[in-house]
């Protein structure tokens, strides 16, 4: 009977040893499974997300800032010209969560978030000036053109334009144009005519002012 | 009364050779079927991460649009996968892992600028792996050297 007791506490022994064997090779099992990051899915989206907003970019103005007209034009074949990566799988660019291309229907995979800025030209706005009352036009910063009508009175000649001092517009023979002139975008502009005490008519000023948004755009690759 | 004494024996045998048989069958299901497919996963990923990482390495070494310097970069690779050597190669702008075991083996996309005329070159992986960018007029040769 010893021996048999022996025996016993052996196979008590060995199922001990075969149960750790199993716990840990689920757990391995686990750990693998854990470790799976989808590497290729991964530089799908960070390499077409980096595509879209570098410099070189036909979407951006610069780096990291997105020209809006240029973003609402793009589609799912001029995305896949601009980044070759995301051929595979399925596809979603987006501003702040709204869908700006599609291809497919990305269920999960791989989302890449970018922070952006989106430059946008607001309708443009006209201001009317009557000379006789008042010379001078405020345009705010962010404009770099303007487009400038000028009809003189009776008895008077508009020679000159000045926008901050520097003179944008001259003939000695009078100005009676419409012309568009160019501003620093990165100041508020004043847009003087220089016009005698009793000058009489008329200034429009048309401008788009510009849109600047944060947002952030994200890429969604699900090969 | 000689069987008295041989009643330990047979006993200490027989737990010697349960022993034996639990091992054998243990180390038999170990290596035969859960090791060698822990190996092939992990030899997987590493070859996935290792074409994913080297191509956004690639990417990231071409400098900016006002910048028309030349650069170079070395590249951290996995000296093998699954205990063999691979190369890495370029064809058609995509990044090719040539693996001996063509399940290791992967390709990908590499997402360059315009500028980027030309991607060329190999990598072994037990060499010293650099990744060169010369510029020239505007446009741009990727060598991996």
């Amino acid at each position: 009977m010893r021996g048999q007791t022996n025996l016993f506490a052996l196979v008590v022994a060995l199922v001990l040893l075969t149960g750790a064997t199993v716990v840990g090779v689920s757990l391995a099992d686990g750990a693998l499974a854990g470790a799976d990051r989808e590497p290729v899915e991964r530089h799908a989206a960070a390499a077409t997300a980096d595509r879209l907003i570098a410099a070189d970019s036909p979407l951006t103005v610069r780096a990291n800032t997105l020209n809006a007209s240029r973003v609402a034009a793009l589609n799912a074949s001029r995305l896949h010209e601009l980044a070759p990566v995301a051929r595979t799988g399925d596809v979603r660019v987006a501003l702040d969560g709204r869908p700006v291309v599609e291809r497919g229907a990305p269920g999960g995979g791989w989302t890449v978030r970018r922070s952006v800025v989106v430059r946008s030209r607001a309708e443009p706005r006209s201001i009317r000036v009557n000379l006789s009352t008042q010379s001078t036009v405020s345009v705010p910063q962010g404009v770099d053109r303007a487009t400038l009508t000028l009809a003189s009175g009776p008895n008077t000649t508009l020679r000159s334009v000045r926008a901050n001092d520097r003179v944008v517009l001259h003939d000695d023979g009078g100005l009676d144009t419409t012309a568009t002139v160019h501003l620093d975008r990165y100041e508020p502009t004043t847009l003087r005519v220089d016009a005698g005490a009793n000058a009489t008519g008329r200034l429009v000023v048309t401008y788009r002012p510009q849109r600047v948004d944060d947002r952030i755009l994200t890429v969604t690759v699900d090969a | 009364m000689t069987d008295r004494a041989l009643v330990p024996v047979v006993g200490k045998v027989l737990e010697a050779m349960l022993v034996l048989l639990y091992v054998a069958s243990l180390v038999t299901a170990l290596h035969g079927g859960v090791v060698p497919d822990y190996r092939d996963a992990a030899a997987a990923e590493v070859s996935d991460r290792t074409l994913a990482s080297t191509a956004a390495r690639i990417e990231a070494s071409v400098p900016p649009p006002s910048d028309d310097a030349a650069a170079s970069r070395t590249v951290d690779l996995p000296a093998a996968i699954d205990d063999a050597v691979y190369r890495l190669r370029v064809e058609n702008r995509t990044l090719v892992l040539d693996h001996p075991d063509p399940a290791l083996s992967g390709r990908l996309r590499l997402a360059l600028s315009p500028r980027v005329t030309a991607v060329e070159g190999s990598w072994r992986s037990d060499e010293p792996a650099t990744v060169r960018v010369r510029g020239d007029d505007g446009r741009l040769r990727v060598i991996l050297a």
